[in-house]
């Protein structure tokens, strides 16, 4: 019921302002904010409150004389045509599809005039073609329908307080979707939404900012034109081991991952990352220089297999492969069975009450590349053979620290039982006293 | 110095309408690049350095002795020690400190602004103003920005010096700096 009535209120609201639109009126004058609020007034009776242009501080540059400014006016002498500018270069980014949205549709508050007839009075030149040619009627359109919509939303937001001048211009598009409960039928309106929201031509800035290939000499334009798009070949995906096959200098993909082995152990020997140089960063270091840790590194598989044949499980169970390189840096239970905390190595050799028989199989299955990777933590200066790297680190680290006592040279006991004296008796109370034993020091 | 004895507000006064500066009512002060003074002090030679940083040093030991009252003789170590950092710290010459070695006396600055021979010649000309001893400062270590000076007598110092000049460690120094010093000669001098 109640939407019916309000049906028929905007329906006759609307007869009302189409029968005044029709009336023959000044076309040639602009219509303002003064007559748009005339025009609502007449219409509904209420008077619409216009709201100051706000001008920006900036405007403060463009006056002449700083010192005729009236502080309660400052803007009171300056011309129209030199506010005009500031205002426009404040408003010109925004897009008046944006500014008059909130007049055609019924939006959670009541919309005020002047951001849209703000932006019809200072942008006459630049506005664009869409709205330059709209008539009178179409203002007395978004009069009528400022007038409506206030009626609108106060019945269904009456509490709102109704928003500035500068929020609406913030204010979304969205209220259209919200408000489906009043559908309205404009008939014929000649205000048509998607002419200003995509204008069929570019707007004078954006043609400024295009690249006007008539004026390219002739050489560039038949490059531009003559030239071929490129060709697309798609990258064969290429394994890692390719890539590092292609550095210059490097030999065969295999001969190079043989000889990359021994160079991540020695920077892990050194402190370096467990997995040597990171993949990407340029680090590899080519075989040429590392041949020689090669040949040194060769040698050392027998050693660690008759290593571990001597050691026993001590050494078979920490040659044991492990997926989670970073848990043997910890010493492993099993492997201390029967060992003594703190005890050294040789103990611990000792201790153990027989070897097992899968010791020699783990070290000979056990290469001897990926053990040294899964100590990455072991302060090991030089690069050793496999397996003794791997019982020095799983046995606890025994640092013997010799004691060291430095003696201060070519001083004698006795100057040192003074200086101690000094040290513990002297207590000076002031500056002065504390100066002149200072002083005192050395004879004079 | 935040706990300084002395109330530091208004210590340095910069006069724009004049241009002028100056650090408690002294004279007119300029403020120059550190690296630029440093270069100055190492064209101009060592006598002329040590002359230019006892000059202001004294200025330094007047204005302390201001603040300690007119006189230092019954002033603890650290009030002393802190009227001639705040001192320090206004020329901009580096952060004062004092640490005690037997009964050496060694200085502690730390800055790298400041030309080792005009600071040298500061504390002396502050220490000499101040107290009214006439003392000089061997730079016993220079590390971390933290130089160390020993407070001597000259003819301690020349010593002291030469003893370095030949490879020894300070520490070494000044144990025989004690050892050297007459039994008891606690407060003399």
């Amino acid at each position: 019921m109640n939407q019916q009535i309000k049906i028929a209120r905007l329906k006759s609201l609307l007869d009302r302002v189409q029968a005044r639109a029709k009336q023959p009126r000044a076309a040639t004058r602009r219509g303002t904010a003064t007559d748009i609020a005339e025009a609502a007034t007449a219409i509904r009776g209420t008077t619409v409150e216009q709201q100051p242009v706000v001008v920006p501080p900036v405007v403060m540059a463009l006056t002449p004389d700083s010192s005729e400014i009236d502080e309660t006016r400052p803007f009171a002498k300056l011309p129209p045509e030199v506010l005009a500018p500031s205002v426009e270069k404040r408003l010109t980014p925004l897009p008046p599809t944006v500014v008059e949205v909130p007049t055609r549709h019924a939006t959670d508050r009541p919309p005020p005039l002047e951001p849209s007839e703000q932006a019809e009075e200072i942008q006459p030149e630049a506005e664009p073609p869409a709205s330059s040619r709209r008539p009178a009627q179409a203002r007395e359109e978004e009069a009528a329908e400022l007038v409506l919509e206030p009626e609108i939303a106060e019945e269904k937001h009456d509490t709102e307080p109704p928003a500035s001048g500068p929020q609406l211009l913030e204010m979304p598009a969205v209220s259209i979707t919200t408000s489906s409960e009043f559908e309205v039928d404009f008939g014929a309106s000649p205000i048509e939404p998607s002419s200003l929201q995509a204008p069929a031509q570019p707007s004078v800035a954006q043609l400024g900012q295009m690249v006007d290939l008539e004026e390219l000499p002739d050489s560039a334009q038949g490059g531009i034109e003559l030239m071929p798009p490129p060709a697309f070949e798609p990258a064969a995906p290429s394994p890692p081991s390719e890539m590092e096959a292609s550095l210059p200098g490097a030999q065969s993909p295999g001969a190079y991952a043989v000889e990359l082995a021994p160079t991540v152990r020695a920077s892990d020997a050194a402190g370096g990352s467990p997995f040597g140089a990171e993949a990407g960063t340029g680090d590899w270091e080519l075989p040429t220089e590392s041949s020689g840790v090669v040949e040194s590194a060769a040698p050392a598989v027998p050693a660690a297999e008759v290593h571990a044949l001597e050691t026993g499980v001590e050494v078979a169970a920490k040659a044991e492969p492990s997926p989670k390189p970073a848990e043997q840096t910890e010493p492993e239970p099993v492997v201390q069975e029967g060992v003594v905390p703190g005890a050294s190595a040789a103990e611990a050799i000792t201790a153990e009450p027989a070897p097992k028989l899968e010791a020699p199989q783990a070290v000979q299955a056990e290469p001897t590349i990926e053990t040294p990777r899964a100590e990455p933590t072991t302060p090991v200066a030089q690069p050793s053979p496999a397996g003794t790297l791997e019982l020095v680190t799983q046995q606890p680290v025994h640092l013997e620290v010799v004691p060291v006592v430095v003696a201060p040279r070519q001083v004698a006991s006795a100057d040192v039982a003074v200086f101690v004296g000094a040290v513990r008796d002297f207590k000076p109370s002031t500056f002065v006293e504390w100066l002149d034993a200072a002083l005192a020091l050395g004879g004079k | 110095m935040t706990d300084a004895p002395f109330d530091l507000t208004g210590a340095v006064t910069f006069d724009l309408a004049a241009g002028r500066v100056s650090v408690k009512g002294s004279h007119a002060r300029v403020l120059v690049p550190a690296e630029q003074l440093c270069a100055l002090c190492d064209a101009a030679g060592e006598d002329a350095t040590r002359s230019f940083g006892l000059a202001l040093g004294e200025s330094m030991g007047r204005r302390a002795l201001d603040a300690l009252g007119g006189s230092s003789e019954s002033a603890s170590v650290e009030a002393f020690v802190e009227c001639l950092a705040a001192e320090l710290a206004l020329m901009g010459l580096g952060a004062l400190g004092m640490e005690r070695w037997g009964r050496a006396m060694l200085l502690t600055v730390s800055s790298n602004a400041a030309h080792d021979g005009m600071l040298k010649a500061a504390l002396e000309g502050a220490i000499a103003t101040a107290t009214g001893r006439t003392a000089r400062c061997v730079r016993l270590m220079d590390a971390d920005g933290v130089r160390r000076y020993l407070v001597a007598n000259p003819s301690a110092a020349v010593r002291v010096e030469q003893e370095l000049a030949a490879g020894k460690g300070w520490g070494e120094v000044l144990v025989a700096l004690h050892g050297a010093s007459p039994a008891g000669s606690r407060g003399e001098a």
